[in-house]
């Protein structure tokens, strides 16, 4: 039965089901095949979207919209182009590096792509980079939105698993900055020999304290948002949840006023269109918490450790498997289906074989992470190109190399060195 | 006889006596009746919170529970979180019993919403975890600064207050976060071993203030009960007893055994005399029970006053 | 969508899920900010708010999910559309999934009245407040009522094009 309902899921993801309704089809099967009451379904799926942890999620999305709109973002690539636009690739690294600071603003990987991507797609198509690597490569940046704290993927996480939602925001931002230098690195490695790069122009010292108190200067307000949520979050002044909903309002008159990106308009827009993901993403929520619900009735985490087992016994290998099995949901599923359906399955197992809980945080979240970039179902790579207008094909090639390259060396660093994610939460959190 | 499956919900982790508890339950009616009727545990909230638990067992989607008491479906229910209610452990092996007055009140309020009461988990005293000290803590007229995080139902919050603490609602996910940076720098409620499962790491002071009892319910859908046979149902009845019997003698070890775990972990523990309970105990109960009239109903307000007669 | 549609009925009712989407999020927001504001300052917060905004939250998600089917934006693996070349194969799958779509918020709806004349006739209510839970409830119903509403419109519209290219029209 588990099994015929693991392939429906496939199947009705693979014909272009909505991700919740081949959800749903997965847990009405389990239902008719197993005589269960379908009553509880929906009362199950009701009661667990409404926990106010939750709302951090829309909130964040809001203020990501409401950034992206209101220009707050350009003043930062202007700051950040100071450093690393004059070498050879090096605007390839701005976007990489932009998209990195994005994240410590917004948490979500889609806001940080519209943003950074609307402004550095046409300079990076100015200077000659290829189109399809470019789409490729600020895809992959973008996933540092929920790598770089404060994090969706991670509130999902700690809430699935109940596990400190501060101590998996620091899971991830090692990783994070490990995958920031790779993919700049990366990049500028890649591009050594393209001659039809423009690189901009060197400044004197006197010329560059000019440009750098300016741009600081117009940066500062964005600059003080990290400040405002992390700070906030860590200083013990706001929950999550508040911070998300301070960082949406304090973005309004910054948007109006100090950028002057906000009109009547797009700000109702903006609002409509983040209010439209977030319904998006709590109806996904609403079904794939029934069909998890099923899982658990039906002991699948029990059953594939047992398999898992009879494969192998060391934590290594089972680790490995983890992953491959995350790596196979996220080519199948987005990110925060992926989440939902994979913490309350795995991470039994993994504590089971005696991995630390916030550790697997950040396994979950750089392989899931991942996932937004992994075809068929890659969310990120496909807005990547309806922004920058890279066909599909084009940018397949260079996403596979910066999987190989990039992706795949942090995920196994990530898995095997557990220091790196567990060694911020133990310093600031006393996490034992 | 048909084979018959019973799935039972839970709501504390793997290792509290609750769930502990829950597993001697069903191996004990697997082995009285041969293996007939197979209770599985799924503990750790695995199949959702108490709220919607108790609202499946009223539906019969879960047959049966061991949690705290939701007040969605009658506020009356919230009588299970008095403050004050009892002082000591005489008291709670009287009133609790079947026959005894509280059993009796609630075992009521269940059966009208097709929930049938089997008996309750005795879970321990609660008191206050705080991150920073509670100026004069045995005199409750002392107005306090610690900012206690109270869950969102009157009970919590009237109480605290009656015993001078400023508090904030915050959901009970978000409260080991608020714990930990300071947004809120205390929370009610918990006895000496959730204290120590769940926030050993950021708690430093402990009070222990007996004003809650921490219980939990064995609850049975009313027409999954009705079917059972007359054998089955003493078997459960009887069953639910021994191990109420138990919680209540593991609930008096634990207070005192992880007391001592918290002070051995380096936390400040405040334990009080009789006669300062029973100062605190009369300051709630004179300030915070009239304003819960409401919620109870005044016929159970009056049979509670009974008690203090 | 395939064609503009029109009319007062069509027009205002998204114009109303825009209006709820806007207000509500605005109201979300603002109302979370202020009861943080209010905790720092006067060492309190606004008790049981939590519980109001938990109900503005429900009618945003499902208003809002419902607006999502209007736009057919649910999240979806891109394979049909980005690996099946196949014009016949590729129309006849995002018909037929479409279709089945529509025929599971039908099963949705269902669900979703179940739920809410349990809370209904029960009477269950917030914590806090006391506040019928049918309220925030009664958001899951309509938003499938809504997406079955939508998904068929684009079921029809999908079929319709498959009928086309069989037919040899496109
Ligand atoms: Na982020
Ligand atoms: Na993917």
């Amino acid at each position: 039965m588990l099994l015929t309902a693991i392939l429906l899921l496939v199947i009705t993801l693979i014909i272009g089901l909505p991700v919740p309704f081949a959800f749903f089809t997965s847990a009405l099967w389990i239902i008719a095949a197993g005589f269960y009451n379908p009553d509880f379904l929906f009362t199950h799926g009701y009661n667990s979207i409404g926990s106010i942890v939750l709302l951090a999620i829309p909130l964040f999305i809001m203020a990501g919209g409401l950034m992206e709109r209101g220009n707050i973002a350009e003043s930062l690539i202007n700051l950040i182009d100071l450093f690393v636009g004059r070498i050879k690739g090096g605007l390839g690294a701005v976007a990489v590096v932009a998209c990195a600071v994005f994240g410590s603003i917004t948490g979500s990987s889609s806001a940080t792509l519209t943003c950074i991507g609307s402004i550095m797609f046409p300079r990076l198509k100015e200077t000659g980079y290829p189109l399809g690597y470019t789409a490729a490569l600020l895809a992959s940046a973008s996933v540092l939105g929920i790598l770089i704290p404060p994090s969706t993927l991670m509130i999902l996480f700690s809430w699935v698993g109940g596990q400190s939602v501060l101590a998996c925001f620091l899971a991830t931002l090692i990783p994070g900055i490990i995958l920031t230098t790779m993919m700049a690195l990366y990049n500028i490695w890649v591009l050594r020999n393209n001659d039809n790069l423009v690189v901009s122009e060197k400044l004197n010292a006197e010329q560059f304290k000019k440009a750098f108190a300016q741009r600081t200067y117009h940066a500062f307000p964005a600059l003080l948002m990290p400040i405002f949520i992390l700070g906030g979050i860590y200083g013990g002044f706001v929950t999550p949840t508040e911070a998300a909903a301070v960082s949406a309002v304090y973005a309004i008159p910054i948007g109006f006023w100090v950028y002057k990106g906000l009109t009547m308009k797009n700000f109702k827009e903006v609002i409509v269109e983040s209010a439209t993901t977030t319904g998006v993403i709590m109806i996904m929520l609403f079904s794939v918490m029934m069909l998890s619900r099923l899982y658990i009735m039906e002991d699948l985490p029990t059953k594939i450790l047992n398999l898992l087992q009879s494969v192998t016994s060391s934590k290594f290998g089972i680790l490995l498997m983890l992953n491959i099995f995350m790596i196979i949901m996220g080519m199948l599923m987005d990110d925060c289906s992926a989440t939902m359906l994979c913490t309350p399955i795995l991470l039994p197992i993994a504590i089971k074989v005696g991995v630390h809980p916030i550790h697997f945080a950040a396994i979950l979240g750089v392989n899931i992470g991942m996932g937004n970039i992994t075809p068929p179902t890659a969310p990120l790579l496909y807005l990547a190109g309806r922004l920058n207008g890279a066909r599909v094909d084009q940018s397949l090639k260079p996403t596979l190399q910066l999987l190989l390259f990039c992706w795949l060396p942090a995920l196994l660093l990530t898995t095997y060195v557990p220091f790196l994610s567990l060694a911020l939460p133990r310093l600031l959190l006393g996490i034992k | 006889a048909k084979k018959m499956r019973i799935r039972m919900a839970g709501q504390s982790s793997v290792d509290h006596q609750a769930t502990i508890h829950q597993k001697e339950f069903a191996e004990t009616i697997g082995q009285a009746t041969d293996g007939r009727i197979e209770i599985r545990v799924y503990p750790a909230n695995q199949l959702g919170d108490y709220t919607q638990v108790y609202e499946e067992v009223v539906k019969g989607s879960i047959e049966m529970a061991l949690i705290s008491v939701p007040s969605q479906f009658d506020q009356r229910l919230e009588l299970t979180y008095f403050p004050y209610l009892l002082e000591n452990y005489e008291q709670v092996k009287e009133a609790y019993a079947p026959g005894g007055f509280l059993y009796d009140i609630l075992e009521g309020l269940h059966d009208n919403l097709g929930v049938k009461l089997l008996g309750f988990n005795i879970e321990g005293f609660g008191g206050f975890g705080t991150t920073k000290p509670a100026e004069d803590p045995a005199n409750p007229d002392v107005k306090k600064t610690v900012l206690i995080r109270v869950p969102p139902m009157d009970v919590f919050k009237l109480s605290t207050e009656a015993m001078g603490f400023p508090t904030v609602s915050i959901p009970y996910a978000e409260t080991y976060t608020a714990l930990q940076t300071g947004v809120c720098e205390g929370w009610t409620g918990g006895p000496p071993v959730l204290t120590w499962l769940n926030y050993r790491d950021v708690i430093k002071y402990y009070y222990q203030y007996n004003c809650y009892l921490e219980t939990e319910s064995w609850l049975i859908n009313k027409d999954f009960w009705n079917k059972l046979s007359a054998e089955d149902q003493k078997l459960f009845l009887d069953t639910a007893q021994v191990l109420q019997l138990k919680s209540v003698a593991v609930s008096e070890k634990e207070d005192k055994e992880y007391l001592t775990k918290l002070k051995d972990f380096g936390m400040e523990v405040t334990t009080f005399s009789s006669e300062e309970l029973a100062t605190v105990a009369a300051k709630v109960r004179e300030v915070a029970w009239p304003k819960l009239e409401k919620r109870v109903s005044p016929e159970i307000m009056s049979k509670l006053r009974e008690q203090y007669q | 969508m395939e064609k503009k549609r029109g009319g007062i009925i069509w027009n205002g009712l998204l114009a109303l899920q825009r209006n709820i989407m806007f207000y509500f999020s605005l109201i979300i927001a603002v109302s979370i900010t202020i009861g943080a504001m209010l905790r720092y300052v006067f060492k309190t917060n606004l008790y049981g708010m939590e519980e109001i905004i938990s109900i503005f939250a429900f009618w945003l998600y499902f208003v809002g999910g419902a607006y999502g089917a209007f736009e057919d934006s649910h999240i979806k693996a891109d394979v049909v559309s980005s690996f099946v070349t196949n014009q016949k194969l590729q129309s006849t799958l995002i018909a037929f999934s479409t279709g089945v779509t529509a025929f599971f918020c039908f099963v949705g709806i269902y669900l979703a009245w179940g739920m809410l004349s349990f809370s209904f006739l029960r009477g269950t209510q917030t914590p806090v407040w006391r506040i019928p839970l049918w309220v925030p409830q009664g958001s899951v119903f309509l938003g499938f009522v809504l997406m079955a509403f939508y998904f068929s419109i684009h079921f029809k519209d999908h079929f319709k094009k498959a009928k086309e290219i069989y037919m040899g029209r496109i």
